[in-house]
């Protein structure tokens, strides 16, 4: 059987987790911690060799953390880059073979990479990939673009199948907005915001000592993290929202509650407005830090109007949600509604400036959500993978056996789907 | 974005800058009574939004006696914290009412560069009054919204006592 006939392997390798799976599937197979546990006693004092078996040592993902003790765990991807290709490769070589159990010269390979990334990263990559794991074939994806891909699955979606739109991509480290004109990044208004998942947890924290409530202290990050992902929301206005917890406290507070590993104690905490003052803190980011003060929906609207004109429209048309700090119920509503107001008061403004002669069209602003928000860019990847045309774009052995690393510097735009 | 009063200013009598608006209220004192929503409402209902934030945009002389009136609910707030029942808080919100405070113009006054010191002592004495008779009146609202029927601390509420408004404090 040819390789083409097999699904491709995609994994999308992020700073803090790595999914991996077979393209064609809905859900990545395997969510791991990007981590490496590496055992590098042996290599300590002077005059010591490394054992033998050493470099076979290691372990990854959830196994890495829960060996932290015996082994020193390494993250080697930071900030989307990879810092170490050492360990990266190690990395690859265990999602390979111990976690997708696949022979790598059966498979195509779509592998992801951040906005920005250098082409000698690329070149490394396929050289670890080709010379190391012998693939048939290789397609190194822009993340942004895959988020977008993955968009065009949902149902709310307003374009047709272009890859044009701007992405919002929220992880635990860092904000980006991104804008994506015909599968290609344009890489001069990309916009970062040093708000993401991290700190909304820390401002729910910060919020329930403030209330007292009875945590235990090594476990509040834990909890704060809880309240985050299950019961954390986002609200139109902050004094409507608090006039309803007033007025029907029953119904709007929450509680959560566990047991202390330490004594085995359990507790139990109440869960109030912090339930939607975190999600706040990407709309009015000066609740939260005295140093960063712009909401992200300006942010959006920034990005946008340093893009060509041309494209405005169609970007504000089809702004994308990737990223599990963007799973908040109605975080697009109300992403769309400020980014909506910000336009239509610059529209006017300019309208009342000429007098009334000039008449403009609406901007139509839509924000995209959609089901597979927390691993949009690996489901991206699924989708893409599995077109007739994937097959094309790879880079193969053959090829990369006759020019060398260097074909897989750039990697050609498709139209999937 | 920070929450502004929505009180015209308009036909109130002014001093140090704010609005001397018409209250609701049967404590007595100098300002005219009015049965809507007055601005001790909304400085109480836009508190735990605003203390959040740490810059206000005063818009006009309603918004400065909101401002004003904001760090006067931190400050009760701050009182209730060590209190446990409701009758012992409204025994602390008269005793605060009865203590002195500090005027504009007076050293040490917070909001400083946010009103002007008085130019006579008849406008001095009609923003003391006024702002006593206010005080006054927020103490009694806040004591319903701070503790529950059956005399709880509320800490849903007392927990923006450790916030400062605009990083200030009376």
């Amino acid at each position: 059987m040819d390789a083409t006939q097999r699904p491709a392997a995609v994994i999308d390798c992020g700073t803090g987790f790595t999914k991996m799976g077979y393209a064609g599937n809905v859900e990545p197979s395997y969510i791991i911690p990007t981590a490496i546990g590496v055992n590098d006693s042996v290599k300590q004092g002077p005059g010591r060799k490394p054992g033998a078996l050493s470099d076979l040592d290691f372990h990854i993902g959830n196994e890495a953390i829960k060996n932290a003790s015996s082994y020193s765990v390494q993250y080697p991807i930071k900030h989307g880059q990879v810092e170490n290709w050492d360990y990266m490769e190690r990395f690859y070589q265990q999602c390979i073979f111990k976690h997708m159990r696949c022979d790598p010269e059966d498979h195509y390979f779509l592998l992801t990479e951040p906005p920005l990334n250098a082409p000698e990263n690329r070149e490394y990559t396929a050289e670890i990939m080709f010379e190391t794991f012998n693939v048939s074939g290789l397609y190194i994806a822009v993340q942004a673009v895959l988020a977008l891909a993955a968009s065009l699955t949902s149902k709310r979606r307003t374009t047709d199948n272009t890859l044009t739109g701007t992405v919002i991509d929220s992880g635990d480290g860092v904000t980006h907005v991104i804008p994506v004109a015909d599968g290609f990044v344009i890489g001069s208004s990309i916009k970062s915001i040093p708000i993401a998942g991290k700190d909304l947890t820390q401002f729910i924290q910060q919020l329930m000592r403030e209330r007292g409530e009875k945590m235990p202290p090594e476990e509040s990050m834990a909890i704060a993290q809880r309240v985050k992902e299950q019961h954390s929301y986002v609200c139109s206005d902050i004094v409507k929202e608090y006039g309803k917890y007033d007025a029907e406290p029953g119904k709007y507070l929450r509680d959560v509650s566990g047991v202390n590993p330490k004594n085995n104690q359990p507790w139990n905490c109440d869960v109030a407005y912090e339930r939607f003052l975190g999600p706040e803190v990407f709309f009015q980011p000066e609740i939260y830090s005295s140093d960063y003060l712009t909401p992200l929906p300006v942010v959006v609207d920034q990005c946008i109007q340093m893009s060509p004109i041309d494209v405005r429209r169609p970007l504000y048309k089809n702004i994308v949600l990737s990223g599990g700090s963007t799973m908040f119920r109605d975080f697009h509503r109300r992403v769309q509604r400020d980014i909506k107001r910000i336009v239509d008061a610059r529209v006017d403004a300019s309208v009342e400036r000429s007098g009334g002669q000039l008449q403009s069209q609406a901007i139509d602003v839509n924000v995209v959500s959609h089901q597979m928000q927390r691993f949009a860019v690996w489901f991206g990847g699924s989708v893409l993978a599995t077109t007739p045309e994937f097959y094309k774009a790879c880079h193969t052995k053959a090829e990369y056996e006759e020019y060398g690393p260097s074909i897989c510097r750039t990697n050609p735009v498709f139209r999937g789907i | 974005m920070v929450y502004h009063s929505v009180t015209s200013a308009e036909g109130s009598p002014q001093a140090c800058s704010c609005a001397l608006l018409p209250l609701r209220t049967n404590v007595r004192g100098p300002a005219s009574i009015t049965t809507d929503t007055d601005v001790v409402d909304e400085a109480i209902n836009y508190f735990r939004a605003n203390v959040l934030f740490r810059n206000f945009d005063v818009k006009g002389p309603s918004d400065k006696m909101l401002v004003y009136l904001t760090l006067v609910v931190g400050q009760y707030l701050q009182r209730f914290q060590a209190i446990k029942t409701k009758a012992e808080a409204s025994k602390a919100v008269f005793q605060l009412a009865l203590e002195p405070f500090l005027l504009p113009g007076d050293a040490g006054f917070v909001l400083g560069g946010h009103l002007t010191t008085p130019a006579s002592r008849q406008e001095s004495e009609a923003w003391r009054s006024w702002v006593k008779q206010a005080r006054e009146e927020m103490g009694l609202r806040l004591v319903e919204k701070c503790f529950t029927a059956s005399g709880e601390p509320n800490k849903y509420w007392l927990a923006f006592a450790c916030r400062k408004f605009l990083n200030k404090q009376l």
